[in-house]
C-alpha cells in the first residue's frame, strides 16, 4: 500500500494513510500488523455513571428532605444528624472499604471512626429525650467496638500469617488504638472502668501473642512499612 | 511448615516519584513491542513469561504503600499474557494485570511489554523483553543463542541487577553545592490540540532502513538522536507554530539520558536522568544549526561531573530528613499541590532515543523489528522515541491529541531527503478504522 499524497509506504492493511487519511493505493507490497484493531467496546470518558457523583447527589437530596421534615414535624429532636451520619457511613464504606486499595488497618480505622460517629449522633439525639446524660458512647460502645475489631483482626492475621503478613502490623496499629478507652478512664473523661479494661486487656493480649509467636514476621513487617 | 518471609525492595531514587504522580488520567507507562516473523503462540509465551519473571526479582513485585514511602513486595503469584486490546498504554492497576505492574500481551505476530516506570526504565525493560524472547524461542525449539547479550533464565539473578545505582554513585554534598536550579526548567511551549474523547492514545510508527538513515545523519554530521531531535523541532514548528503565526515559542524537549553509559551499572531498575533541550522557535531555524545546538546541549549535559552533581541532588532530596519523615499521604498531597501550581508547562515533548537494541544474531530470522513508545499526557501531548533493531530504525510517535500534523511534517522531511519510509498507525483518531 502506498499513499500517493505523502509518498510513503503504508505498513498495515487499513487502506488509508496514517498521515493524511486519504485512501491508499494497493501496490502489491507486503503489509504487517503493528497494532490490534479498534473495537466498539472502548469506554468513552465520562460515559459511565460516576459512583461518587451519584451517591453525593442522592445523599444531598435525602439530607435536604430530612432536614425539612425534621424541622417541620419534630423541631425539638434533631434526628436528621443520624441520617447524615448513616449516609456518610454508607459513602465511606463503598468508597474507602469496597472500592479502595488501602491497607486493612486504614479501612478498619475508618469503619470504627464512622460507626462511632453514628453512635455519637444517636447519643446526641437520644440523651435529651431520656433526661439522663450518661456517656454510654465512650463508656461502653467505643471499648466494645475496638475490642471486637482487635479480636476479629487478630484471628484473621493469625490464620493468614503466611499469605498476608501485612495484617500483623494492621493488628498492631488497631491494638494501639484499643488503649484509648483506658487512657480516657485514667484521665477522667469516662466513668466505666470494666469495658475499658477488657478492651485494653484484649489489645494487650493480642500484642503479646504476636510478639511471642511471630516476632520476626512482625519486625520484618514493621521495617518495611515504616522504612524511611 | 516453615513460615515464608516475603522479600521486599525500596523503590529506587527516580521510581519514588512515579506512584505519587499516577492518577486515573495519567500514569508513567512505556511499551516495548517486538514484531516477529511468525504468529505468537500464547500458551508457550505464557510459560516463557512465568519462567522469565522469576529471573527478574525487581520486576516480579507488587507495589505497596508504606507509612513514609511506597515499596515493592515479592509477588508470589504467576503472571499471564493477555490478548492485546485496542487501547495503547492502558493504565495498569493491581486489578487488571494480576497485581503486577507490567503487562505482556500479544496480537498476531506482535509481543507487547508495557511497564510502569516505577519498576524499570527502557534499558531494564529491554533486558527483560530480550530474556522473555529468548526463553520463548527456546521453548518453541528454535535454535537461539544468548551470545552474552541476554540474561537467561538459567543464570541466577545478580544482586547488582536490582541495586539502586543512584545510591551507589551518590556523593554527599552540601546543599549550596548542588545544582538545584538545573532541575527546575523554564516555561515551555505547550502543543495545542483536541484531546481524544476517551482512553487510549494515537500511535504512529515510522520505519526506515537503519543504514540509509545513518548515512542521512552522517551527511549532516549528526548522530541519530541529534537528527531526530532537530527534525522533530522543525516539524513542530511547521505543523503547530508557523500556521498560526505565533511569536517565538520556547520549545523544550525532555530527553532521558541512560546513566549506565557514563556510570557503569548492571541494574535493571531505573537509572536515568534527563536533559532539557530548549530552542526558541523562529522561521530562520536551520536543520544544521539545530543539530549543532542539540549536540552542544547533550554534550554539556552528559559530562560526568554534571551528571554526578544531578545524581547527588536527586538523592539529597530523597535523604532530606523532614521529607523522609513526612507520611506518604502528605507527601502525595504536597507533591500534587506543588505540581499543580509550579509543575505546569515545563516541557513541550519527550524524546527518548534508545539507540541500537542489541539482539543476538540468532534472533535475526525470528524478530522483524521493534518499537518503543512512551505514554503521552495532557502536559506532554506528543512523545517521540527511536530504536534500531537489526537493519530497521523505528521512530514512534505517541500522542494524546487527535491531529497528526507534526508526524506528517516529520515524515515529509524524511521523504524530501530521499529516504524510503514505511508508516503504520493504530488510527486512534479515525472512526471505524481497521
Amino acid at each position: 500500500m502506498r499513499c500517493k499524497y505523502c509518498g510513503v509506504e503504508i505498513d498495515d492493511d487499513s487502506g488509508i494513510c496514517p498521515l493524511c487519511h486519504e485512501l491508499a493505493v494497493d501496490d502489491g507490497g507486503e503489509t504487517h500488523a503493528n497494532f490490534p484493531p479498534k473495537t466498539d467496546k472502548i469506554k468513552r470518558r465520562g460515559s459511565r455513571v460516576n459512583f461518587h457523583n451519584l451517591y453525593l447527589s442522592i445523599a444531598a437530596i435525602a439530607v435536604g428532605v430530612c432536614v425539612a421534615l425534621n424541622l417541620t414535624l419534630t423541631p425539638d429532636v434533631y434526628w436528621f444528624t443520624i441520617v447524615m451520619a448513616v449516609l456518610a457511613y454508607g459513602y465511606l464504606t463503598v468508597a474507602n472499604t469496597v472500592l479502595s486499595n488501602s491497607s486493612i488497618w486504614i479501612k478498619i480505622f475508618w469503619q470504627i471512626f464512622m460507626i462511632i460517629l453514628i453512635l455519637w449522633a444517636a447519643q446526641s439525639v437520644l440523651n435529651p429525650l431520656f433526661e439522663e446524660r450518661n456517656n454510654w458512647l465512650l463508656d461502653y460502645a467505643v471499648p466494645i467496638i475496638l475490642g471486637i475489631s482487635v479480636v476479629a483482626l487478630g484471628i484473621t492475621a493469625a490464620s493468614l500469617i503466611n499469605k498476608e503478613p501485612s495484617l500483623l502490623v494492621d493488628n498492631l496499629l488497631i491494638s494501639l488504638i484499643g488503649f484509648v478507652p483506658i487512657i480516657l478512664y485514667a484521665t477522667g473523661v469516662i466513668d466505666e472502668v470494666i469495658p475499658a479494661s477488657i478492651c485494653a486487656g484484649l489489645c494487650g493480649l493480642s500484642m503479646i501473642c504476636f510478639v511471642a509467636f511471630a516476632k520476626d514476621e512482625l519486625w520484618a513487617e514493621i521495617v518495611r512499612r515504616f522504612h524511611f | 511448615m516453615a513460615r515464608k518471609f516475603s522479600k521486599w525492595l525500596r523503590l529506587d531514587n527516580s521510581a519514588k516519584i512515579f506512584p505519587m504522580m499516577a492518577n486515573k488520567n495519567q500514569q508513567n507507562l512505556f511499551c516495548l513491542a517486538f514484531r516477529l516473523y511468525e504468529d505468537v503462540e500464547p500458551a508457550v509465551l505464557n510459560e516463557a513469561l512465568v519462567a522469565t519473571v522469576k529471573r527478574f526479582p525487581s520486576i516480579n513485585v507488587k507495589l505497596k504503600k508504606g507509612v513514609f514511602w511506597h515499596y515493592f513486595e515479592e509477588h508470589t503469584g504467576k503472571p499471564r499474557v493477555y490478548e492485546a486490546g485496542p487501547v495503547a498504554l492502558r493504565r495498569i492497576t493491581p486489578n487488571n494485570a494480576g497485581g503486577f505492574y507490567f503487562r505482556i500481551s500479544y496480537f498476531r505476530n506482535n509481543i507487547y511489554g508495557e511497564f510502569f516506570h516505577a519498576l524499570t526504565d527502557g534499558k531494564g525493560a529491554s533486558e527483560f523483553m530480550k530474556s522473555l524472547l529468548f526463553t520463548y524461542f527456546r521453548m518453541l525449539g528454535k535454535d537461539v543463542d544468548g551470545e552474552q547479550l541476554v540474561l537467561t533464565v538459567n543464570s541466577p539473578p545478580n544482586p547488582k541487577e536490582y541495586e539502586d545505582s543512584f545510591q551507589t554513585y551518590y556523593q554527599k554534598k552540601k546543599l549550596s553545592e548542588l545544582p538545584i536550579d538545573s532541575l527546575k526548567g523554564q516555561t515551555a511551549y505547550m502543543i495545542p490540540g483536541a484531546e481524544f474523547d476517551g482512553p487510549g492514545m494515537g500511535e504512529i510508527n515510522v520505519y526506515a532502513d537503519a543504514k540509509a538513515f545513518l548515512s542521512f545523519c552522517r551527511a549532516h554530521k549528526a548522530t541519530v538522536t541529534e537528527m531526530i531531535g532537530a527534525l522533530f523541532i522543525l516539524s513542530l514548528y511547521e505543523a503547530k507554530i508557523k500556521p498560526l503565526n505565533l511569536p517565538p515559542q520556547n520549545i523544550q524537549l525532555f530527553v532521558p539520558i541512560n546513566l549506565r553509559r557514563i556510570f557503569p551499572s548492571e541494574t535493571v531498575r531505573n537509572f536515568s536522568l534527563f536533559s532539557r533541550i530548549g530552542v526558541m522557535s523562529s522561521g530562520d531555524m536551520k536543520m544544521d544549526e539545530l543539530i549543532a545546538h542539540i549536540h552542544e546541549k547533550l554534550a554539556a549535559d552528559t559530562q560526568k561531573d554534571v551528571l554526578s552533581a544531578k545524581i547527588s541532588t536527586t538523592v539529597y532530596a530523597e535523604k532530606f530528613l523532614p521529607l523522609r519523615l513526612t507520611p506518604l499521604f502528605l507527601k502525595k498531597l504536597i507533591f500534587n499541590f506543588s505540581n499543580l501550581f509550579f509543575g505546569k508547562h515545563k516541557k513541550t515533548a519527550t524524546f527518548s532515543s534508545v539507540g541500537i537494541m542489541k539482539l543476538p544474531e540468532s534472533f535475526r530470522p525470528l524478530v522483524r523489528d521493534c518499537y518503543y513508545s512512551i505514554a503521552a499526557n495532557k502536559k506532554s501531548p506528543i512523545t517521540v522515541t527511536a530504536v534500531t533493531t537489526f537493519d530497521t530504525i523505528c521512530i514512534n510517535f505517541t500522542r494524546s491529541i487527535t491531529d497528526t500534523d507534526t508526524e506528517k511534517a516529520f515524515v515529509k522531511y524524511l521523504h524530501d531527503a530521499g529516504l524510503a519510509v514505511r508508516v503504520a498507525s493504530n488510527y486512534w483518531e479515525v472512526e471505524n478504522a481497521l
